[in-house]
């Protein structure tokens, strides 16, 4: 075995001591001056005499002053359902009384393809925000790909399973699209902050951004089944544009808000 | 130190998870067992960038605070020690943040606050695992530092961090590397990689 090999392995192992460390690693170290001085290195953390009773002390008088039973948060599980069954029940509502016009001019393949996309973009979403309510819970994507794959699958959508047709009212009907868009993701938010308010995101940008962008995909829902032009440019930027606009207005309402703590606390004495 | 013992063994160490279920249950008692059978690992957490004693202090202080207003959060059955990580990891860059926010305001003292110190009575030439660890860049360092201080296994670590199993890896095989290199003697530093036993 080579040092190269010896350290690949090495990663997924805590130390030469543990049960689980292989045989193979052990006849390396023995004849391995370098790799026996690493694993030296390794080893030389020693249980330091930290006297931090002091700082104990304060934690536990601060604590004490509020420590009351809590009930834990729902399982990951439940909380997605949670999730799910709201945006599910505020884009029936809303398409029931708006009418289902783009939906009875959908084609067959039209109409479940988009659906499947708009189920995927749904389900992505939620499971995003319900992991970042709780601290070091285990994220199935990353931000980066969520964003990516929730902001491009649609107006993709629009332009590869859409005809293109002249509209002289391009501009006109894809702003209009966008406000009604807009103003059904608004009308999410409420719930969702309800089922958000227990949460405890440590990145409060992604997680407005994440709540803005589910919020837009419920706006984008509606505009899909509602809208009754079937042109993929207007799908790809008037409905597309929502799910954007809302995961930017999430983002930036809570910079702004983190800098006006920021400055509240650095201007207290 | 791998994976706490289970609560139901007669003489092992008090079950992490068994003490936070208490605490959220409101068991001063409890609470105050798990700060301090965890507050030592997580100060030498902590304490990586070699910051002022001072700040160390105060980030431990924070981080136990956050701990108490998050949780609710954390679900018995659950592994205690990525989530506890979690939040001391966001309470570490948050103070690293606000110090260089107001580091442009600082003056030179005349006395320097008293840094961290290495481990004692580190036999004399011996590397501590400190010393090494602080040249490591920042990523690497969090994750080694993790994996030995706290005993967690890589997939907590890659919680804790928000990343994956193959990230943490990763940056563990590299730190390994470069821990490697700068412990090899100055004879033999040029050799990169070392291609036999």
């Amino acid at each position: 075995m080579t040092c190269r090999e010896y350290l690949r392995r090495r990663r997924s192992f805590t130390h030469p001591g543990a049960d689980s460390w292989p045989q193979d690693l052990t006849e390396h170290l023995s004849g391995c001056r370098d790799c026996a001085r690493l694993e030296d290195c390794l080893g030389s953390i020693e249980p330091e005499d930290i006297d931090l009773r002091e700082v104990e002390g304060r934690v536990e008088t601060l604590i004490s002053k509020d420590l009351t039973p809590v009930t834990p948060l729902p399982p990951a599980r439940q909380r997605t359902m949670r999730f799910a069954l709201l945006s599910i029940v505020v884009v029936a509502v809303i398409v029931r009384g708006m009418g289902a016009h783009g939906w009875e001019r959908m084609s067959f393949v039209q109409a479940y393809v988009t659906l499947g996309v708009l189920a995927v973009m749904l389900l992505l979403a939620v499971s995003g925000i319900s992991a970042q309510m709780v601290p070091g819970a285990r994220q199935k994507l990353s931000p980066l790909w969520l964003f990516a794959l929730c902001l491009s699958s649609l107006p993709l959508l629009g332009l590869l399973l859409y005809p293109f047709s002249h509209d002289s009212k391009f501009a006109f009907n894809a702003l209009r699209c966008w406000a009604i868009g807009t103003a059904c993701a608004l009308s999410v938010v409420p719930f969702l902050w309800f089922l958000l308010r227990r949460g405890f995101p440590l990145a409060p940008p992604l997680h407005f951004a994440t709540a803005g962008l589910l919020a837009g995909i419920n706006g984008l829902a509606v505009l899909e089944l509602h809208c009754p032009i079937m042109d993929g440019l207007h799908k790809a930027v008037g409905h597309g544009a929502v799910a954007l606009t809302a995961a930017l207005a999430g983002w930036a309402i809570a910079s702004m808000r983190k800098q006006v703590l920021s400055a509240r606390e650095t201007s207290k004495p | 130190m791998e994976s706490p013992p289970n609560r139901d063994q007669p003489g092992t160490a008090p079950d992490l998870e068994f003490l936070m279920s208490r605490y959220q249950d409101g068991d001063l008692g409890a609470a105050s067992a798990l700060i301090r059978l965890v507050s030592p690992p997580l100060y030498r957490f902590l304490a990586a960038d070699r910051t002022s004693r001072q700040d160390v202090e105060d980030m431990l202080q924070e981080a136990w605070l956050q701990v108490h207003k998050a949780r609710h959060t954390w679900r018995p059955g659950e592994p205690l020690l990525p989530w506890l990580y979690a939040i001391a990891r966001h309470v570490k860059v948050d103070s690293y943040r606000k110090r260089q926010r107001i580091s442009g305001r600082e003056r030179p003292v005349e006395f320097l606050p008293e840094l961290v110190a290495t481990s004692a009575g580190s036999p004399q030439g011996l590397h501590d695992f400190e010393t090494m660890v602080a040249s490591l860049p920042v990523g690497q360092k969090e994750v080694v530092t993790m994996l030995k201080v706290t005993g967690m296994s890589v997939e907590e670590v890659a919680r804790a961090t928000a990343s994956t199993a193959g990230a943490v890896k990763l940056k563990a095989h590299r730190a390994y590397e470069k821990l490697r290199r700068l412990l090899a003697p100055p004879e033999r530093s040029d050799h990169k990689n070392g291609g036999s036993k």
